[in-house]
């Protein structure tokens, strides 16, 4: 049977040659919790944007339940896949909730404007994710933080199969980043398959999940991220020493560095 | 972390989103009651003044058939002149707000209005070819609307062209097109024939509504009405096209459709009321603005609110432009006068709040 997503010899330049990564293979099952691994420049965002459908690859291909991205239309691919990014940048002051009810957009026709059960569905969400406070706020006076919560809920009223996450917690403090990664495994034990990039090892380590390795020149290693998360992969990822050292105060490994 | 929302879900929330309908119902009505009461002012009102009962009666007469108890001045001093007047005003004071605010939300960029893709300047052009040609009154008409849609024809392709998709480049791509327009029509005045012709382009350049009459509105009514309704059915879009192209379209917007759509009807809009009044600045700008502190900026409730809020705005700015003095003063001088302290104000208040 063919997995949820499939990425096979995946490949992306501009138009004048310049590659931002290729030989990129990796499959994602349902229900998984997968990181994308890889350094700055690794074209981590190029490539979600790829599994977004929002990007065409130059070679390879992403296939979800066995077809290509590229065939399915915006609004069935939006039923299917969500995205979470980085920044939310809101240029109209919508309030948390008008905002939340977007996310029904995928349901809802061209000349209609969302129903009372999408309207419940955003009750939910708000409800999950403790927004009560800031339901009648607008996004854009939100922090960081909030916003990232909001745009997770919206998500969640999206209720798409996969949810994707760029980079979810390089912006925020680290109280925040953990509160993030939380809420991100909470959703796989709901049911939704989570894809996320990240530049920090011990996001996969804290996890779980699968992970894949990704360099400029291809995939270095995928897998479980207990077994393929290695000091030497580590380091030759990131051109530095990194050292994987086993903590027995969190019972866990950790991502450490030589001295400076 | 994520809690069992469902469970907690209570009947209590269910009303939010109830309560708010509620709420523009009450400023709908709100709103419809003061252009009500606008326009039946704007007819009894002016340098020939009708009482409100003889007014009521001549209105209601075609339905009514009552013995006439008005002078024949009254009934067409109400019905041939002013209320196609006032129909106008309502018309063109919508479209051009209605239009603004759509393209506000499809360019993401407040700062937005009709003339931004030139289509004003495109229909002054086109106007004021059809003068230097002696055309008839609904040639000009039709040449204002025909050189409307070349423009904005014109300012969608230039990034095409270009190939560079941006809002961006759409707002240079407008600039360049309408100052362009601008020029010719500069060009068109300067040949015009100064005793004649070239008063009747400045009168059309400066926007008025009082050379309109049943023909005009005959010609540009219905275009405005399936114009405005299409826009109407399309208003939560506008909220998800605002979000910027990536958003939009991992939301499942077809944007490339959608969004042509709106601009296609948002131009019509444009057109058509530059068609009917000249051009009238600010009015497309600053009501959605104004409308934005009343309902928030959801479209959903944004848009049908500036209908409302504009053809109200209109109506009393073509009611000073008629009685304040002993000569009748151009709309888009009103409309600059006023409009452009209220867009500063809200500048700056803007600016206090972030």
């Amino acid at each position: 049977m063919a997995s949820l997503l499939e990425v096979k010899d995946l490949a992306f330049h501009y138009m004048h040659g310049v590659d931002v990564f290729r030989g990129v293979s990796f499959a994602v099952e349902k229900g998984q919790m997968f990181t994308l691994l890889g350094p700055n420049g690794a074209g981590k965002s190029t490539l979600l944007n790829c599994l977004a459908g929002l990007a065409a690859p130059s070679e390879g291909y992403v296939k979800l339940n066995g077809e290509d991205v590229g065939r399915f239309s915006a609004r069935a691919l939006a039923k299917h896949i969500g995205y979470v990014r980085q920044h939310i940048s809101v240029t109209y002051g919508y309030t948390v909730r008008e905002y939340l009810v977007m996310g029904a957009a995928p349901r809802i026709g061209m000349f209609s404007t969302p129903k009372q059960e999408d309207y419940e569905r955003v009750e939910e969400a708000i409800a999950d994710l403790s927004l009560q406070k800031l339901a009648d706020r607008a996004v854009s006076n939100l922090s960081g933080g909030e916003r990232q919560r909001v745009a997770i809920a919206r998500a969640i009223v999206q209720n798409p199969e996969i949810i994707l996450f760029d980079e979810p917690t390089s912006a925020l403090d680290y109280g925040n980043q953990i509160r993030v990664m939380r809420t991100m495994k909470e959703l796989t034990e709901r049911g939704y398959t989570v894809i996320m990039t990240t530049h920090n090892p011990d996001q996969p380590i804290l996890l779980g999940g699968q992970v894949a390795m990704l360099k400029a020149d291809g995939t270095l290693a995928v897998g479980d991220a207990d077994s393929t998360l290695t000091s030497e992969r580590l380091s030759e990822l990131y051109g530095t020493e990194l050292h994987l050292v086993f903590v027995d105060e969190v019972d866990r490994v950790a991502c450490v560095s030589s001295k400076l | 972390m994520i809690k069992d929302g469902k469970k907690r879900f209570s009947a209590e929330d269910e009303t939010v989103e109830g309560k708010k309908q509620v709420l523009l119902s009450v400023i709908l009505i709100g709103c419809a009651i003061v252009v009500v009461v606008l326009a039946v002012a704007s007819l009894c009102i002016g340098r020939y003044s009708v009482d409100v009962q003889t007014t009521l009666a001549i209105l209601a007469s075609p339905l009514t058939h009552a013995d006439a108890s008005w002078t024949v001045n009254d009934y067409n001093v109400i019905m041939n002149i002013r209320l196609p007047r006032v129909l106008a005003a309502f018309l063109v004071g919508a479209a051009l707000a209605l239009s603004g605010a759509s393209y506000q939300g499809v360019f993401q960029n407040p700062l937005v209005s009709p003339d931004i893709l030139g289509v004003s300047y495109g229909a002054c052009v086109g106007a004021a070819l059809s003068i230097l040609l002696y055309m008839n009154t609904w040639q000009t008409q039709i040449f204002a609307f025909i050189g409307g849609l070349i423009t904005v024809f014109v300012t969608v392709s230039i990034p095409k062209l270009m190939h560079r998709h941006t809002n961006v480049m759409m707002v240079l791509s407008g600039i360049i097109v309408g100052g362009f327009m601008s020029s010719i029509l500069g060009l068109m005045k300067y040949v015009a024939d100064p005793d004649t012709q070239l008063a009747e382009i400045t009168y059309w350049q400066l926007g008025s509504i009082a050379k309109v009459n049943f023909d005009t509105l005959l010609y540009t009514a219905p275009v405005m009405i399936v114009a405005a309704i299409v826009l109407v059915a399309m208003r939560w879009r506008l909220n998800l096209i605002s979000l910027g192209e990536e958003e939009a379209r991992s939301l499942g917007v077809d944007l490339k459709r959608e969004r042509g759509v709106i601009i296609v009807a948002a131009t019509v809009l444009t057109a058509s009321a530059v068609s009917v009044a000249g051009t009238i600045g600010w009015v497309g700008l600053i009501i959605p603005h104004v409308t934005r502190r009343i309902v928030g900026s959801d479209n959903k409730r944004l848009i049908p609110t500036v209908i409302l809020v504009a053809a109200a705005f209109m109506l009393l700015v073509d009611l000073f432009a008629r009685n304040i003095s002993g000569y009748e003063i151009p709309l888009g001088i009103l409309t600059g006068l006023v409009g452009a302290p209220i867009f500063g104000y809200i500048l700056v208040k803007q600016r206090d709040v972030d």
